[in-house]
């Protein structure tokens, strides 16, 4: 019986924090690379175009289309890249899922070979002329470019991205997590090795492994595998704590047909917290489910949105509520909302709505042991959160909720922006 | 792969057939917390008339999802999310172009939850004040959809391909059409499309099956369902040509986006067929276009297209359709790069090798997707009413060969059955 806990073990030489859970649960193998970068204006287009020159070809497989060839040969070898953002964190992530043994027509283990391309693609990048290959730089950072450009053509995406430009002005955590178009256009494939080698040598490495082999031999392919540095830099929390300001109101015009309203708020709870489980119950009680109040008013009641719903970020430890409303239900909305969030904090909770939340976020716990990436994905917030709390020990404290700490812990957090982007009447 | 064989049997649901006429398959994975469940109407948007009882009934656009909006909304007995919830199970619904799905997920209470979807679907409470309030809801979401370019793009595409067929729909129907739906039509359908001899469910996960058997069995007995109606779907008489060569909507966005639809008119019947048709499609643009192919560098490295480009086929048996495209600076370059794309590969043919490597890549993709009940059990429901299993999907994959994607290639991607739908900044 698989007990669905990463063990943890760091590989000194290499810098590498690994967590291996073994289960054969599943038919592939799954293995993430996170390197987590401190968010900053001035690096974080750097950060950001990294990988994807990385991945456009290595010494061993110098161009692309050799590259994927070779992964798609390994039986369609998933290798995916990409940039998130969680708190003050840019992460670079690559993933890699290969098929097991069982399900392939000659019973190969391919999970070796894979390893090693991405090992190429990591620390034996393709140079020219004393930095990357020129033509492989201008593409990606067009393509980069373009994407940032490209976050307008989702407006749902694009209006939570400018609430918490507005709310986090100043702080880290307003930049994208692909950076700026301008800081963009500076990199050139010098500058980006010359980063890359800074990169290379001082950011732990998180290596996460599910599926059917032992520790040791996943370990051993990580010491075969990827190189031995020094000087790497620990993993700390910041930008959790921001002194409270005045709230701010931006209301910005877009042809759009659906005004997109969001509410960003700030908890200072992060995973650490003993409020954690606390803040999770509010937070699914006020609008992460369909039984939420926001729902069932908003929606359900007055029949003014679609969508309604809230999230937290647990590591810069935000919360925001999103709705997609008619502009002139602009403010009959916020109203009806305060009114709720007003009611939840002045106690006005039942047992029942308590219970449903409650059950439904421990439901969601468990079933996330049925995917490889939701356990790895909840592993690396917790690694990114000095390791606060695990799976069963949040299960366990949210069992504990009761509607006191509800109300306690949602007058904890304060709102601080109001973004709403409104259809301009004239343009559409 | 005789092994492989072996491998995925053990993995294949138990059929059951109840005395209401409800068909289900019951399916244990061991080792899963998940219990997913899938009730399936074959009502989707693509079903716009039926001839029953000698009469003809027009279903407005937007029924079907409308429908689904309605079983969830306020029921006699109280709200649905609300009782999901006390049993720590979530669900939802989704309508598609051939059929609406209601699921749930839980860690616990299956046999509760299983009885909460069965009553739910199977009992239809309407009052007028209902149906308008979620009308409002529905207008919401269809002004949502509306500001999504993507998918814009797409709804213009196959406005311009389709003269009749509603394929050219969309799902939600619109702000004009979800105002004619009534009570009398959404009784209809829900007599129709939602009687248990149309419905079929999965359920999966970590199952006790016959006391998962006992469930569904008495949830039926206890309903009473009127005799099991016959109906034909009334098909449109849908031209061969193209409605429109070319459009052009001005949008709110950063980059434009370009796509490129064919207009397939040959339909396979029979689930085989079905399956073979979308895999030589699925090979066909993978060899062509893909990540693995070198026009996919040619268009990146001359600023073409960016890494959301994509092409693929969709298909049943009244329509199907091909469509490339995504985010571009020069739609007319890229339209122009597509089109000898295609016109050099019916030159040289398809290499062995090529469509090797594509099946390989096709074959890990598909056994990934497997890790995931929902994948599993959309795929089970959706090759039952192809009347196809797991196993088909391999035994398919291996023998398809260059020449059937040649004749695809050669008689089915016809530049006069094309149309390009852009959405671009204003100016």
């Amino acid at each position: 019986m698989t007990s669905f806990n990463f063990s943890r073990h760091f590989l000194p030489e290499q810098g590498i924090w690994l967590f291996h859970m073994q289960t054969a649960k599943f038919k592939t193998n799954s293995l993430k690379c996170i390197l987590p970068l401190q968010l900053d204006f001035e690096k974080a287009s750097a950060n950001a175009l990294l990988p994807f020159v990385l991945y456009r070809g290595s010494e061993d497989l110098p161009q692309s289309i050799k590259l994927i060839r070779k992964l798609e040969d390994l039986f369609g070898t998933d290798l995916s890249v990409d940039v998130r953002k969680r708190g003050e964190w840019q992460l670079i992530d690559f993933s890699l899922e290969t098929v097991n043994s069982d399900f392939l027509p000659n019973n190969k283990d391919i999970l070796p070979e894979a390893i090693k391309i991405l090992s190429g693609i990591l620390f034996k990048p393709l140079l020219q002329n004393g930095g990357f290959q020129r033509n492989y730089v201008d593409g990606e950072k067009r393509t980069l470019e373009e994407e940032i450009i490209n976050l307008k053509n989702n407006k749902m995406e694009y209006a939570l991205e400018r609430c918490y430009q507005e709310m986090c002005q100043g702080e880290p955590f307003s930049v994208f997590r692909y950076g700026s178009p301008e800081k963009i256009r500076e990199l050139t494939p010098e500058g980006l090795y010359e980063h890359y080698k800074r990169v290379r040598q001082e950011a732990p490495i998180l290596v996460f492994f599910v599926g059917d082999l032992p520790l040791d031999t996943v370990k051993k392919w990580l010491l075969e595998f990827f190189p031995s540095r020094e000087k790497i830099y620990e993993i700390r929390q910041n930008g959790l704590k921001i002194s409270p300001r005045p709230e701010k109101v931006v209301v910005e015009k877009d042809s759009i047909s659906q005004g997109k309203l969001n509410i960003g708020f700030r908890t200072g709870i992060n995973r650490s917290d003993p409020d954690f489980p606390a803040l999770l119950v509010a937070n699914g009680l006020l609008g992460s489910f369909p039984h939420s109040r926001l729902f069932r008013t908003v929606r359900e009641e007055y029949g003014l949105a679609y969508y309604i719903f809230s999230r937290i970020e647990s590591t810069k430890g935000l919360l925001t509520i999103s709705a997609g409303i008619d502009a002139d239900q602009f403010e009959e909305t916020i109203d009806i909302i305060e009114k709720e969030w007003n009611n939840i904090i002045q106690g006005k909770i039942n047992e029942q709505e308590v219970e449903f939340t409650k059950k439904g976020l421990c439901s969601q716990l468990k079933i996330s042991e049925d995917s490889a990436f939701d356990l790895m994905g909840i592993e690396l917030i917790n690694a990114l959160n000095s390791f606060g709390q695990s799976r069963e020990e949040i299960m366990g404290k949210i069992k504990e909720v009761n509607p006191a700490d509800v109300a306690r812990v949602l007058s904890r957090v304060k709102r601080d922006t109001i973004y709403f982007l409104e259809p301009d009447e004239e343009e559409n | 792969m005789t092994g492989l064989k072996e491998t995925l049997i053990k993995e294949t649901p138990v059929v059951k057939n109840f005395d209401s006429g409800l068909t289900a398959a019951l399916w244990n994975i061991p080792g899963y917390q998940k219990k997913y469940a899938l009730l399936n109407s074959p009502l989707g948007s693509i079903l716009t008339g039926v001839k029953a009882n000698g009469q003809e009934f027009l279903i407005p656009e937007g029924t079907a999802h409308f429908l689904e909006h309605k079983l969830f909304a306020d029921k006699e007995t109280g709200n649905v999310f609300d009782y999901f919830a006390s049993l720590g199970a979530s669900c939802n619904a989704y309508t598609s172009l051939i059929s609406t799905n209601y699921l749930f997920s839980t860690a616990e209470n299956l046999p509760q939850c299983l009885d909460l979807l069965l009553d739910f679907v199977q009992n239809l409470y309407m009052t007028p004040g209902s149906i308008q309030k979620e009308k409002k809801v529905i207008l919401q979401e269809i002004s949502m959809y509306k500001d999504h370019p993507g998918w814009r793009v797409f709804y213009n595409l196959l406005q311009n391909l389709y003269f009749q067929h509603p394929i050219r729909n969309d799902i939600a129907g619109t702000r004009e059409s979800v105002q004619t739906i009534n009570q009398e039509i959404i009784r209809f359908c829900h007599d129709y499309f939602y009687h248990p001899q149309n419905l079929l469910l999965a359920v999966i996960g970590d199952l006790n099956i016959e006391e998962i058997t006992e469930t569904i069995a008495q949830n039926q007995s206890k309903k009473k369902f009127p005799g099991v109606p016959e109906y034909k779907t009334i098909n449109f008489e849908e031209p061969r040509e193209i409605r429109k060569k070319e459009i052009r909507e001005k949008f709110s966005l950063g980059q434009p986006i370009m796509q490129m639809g064919f207009k397939i008119n040959e339909h396979p019947s029979g689930g085989e067929n079905l399956l073979e048709r979308d895999l030589a499609f699925a090979l066909l643009s993978d060899i062509l276009f893909g990540t693995g192919s070198p026009a996919f560098y040619e268009m990146y490295d001359e600023g073409l297209i960016d890494d959301g480009f994509s092409a693929g086929f969709s298909g049943e048996e009244t329509f199907g359709y091909f469509v490339l495209g995504g985010g571009t600076n020069h739609p007319e370059k890229l339209i122009e790069k597509l089109l000898e794309v295609l016109i050099k590969a019916r030159q040289e043919g398809i290499k062995t090798e090529d469509l090797e490597r594509s099946k390989k890549k096709i074959w890990g993709g598909f056994i990934a997707g497997l890790n995931s009940l929902e994948v599993l059990a959309g795929q089970f429901v959706k090759d039952y009413r192809r009347n196809l299993d797991l196993v088909d999907h391999f035994a398919a994959l291996e023998k398809i060969n260059t020449g059937q994607m040649e004749m695809v290639l050669n008689e089915q991607l016809d530049r006069e059955k094309a149309s390009i739908s852009i959405v671009e900044p204003r100016a």
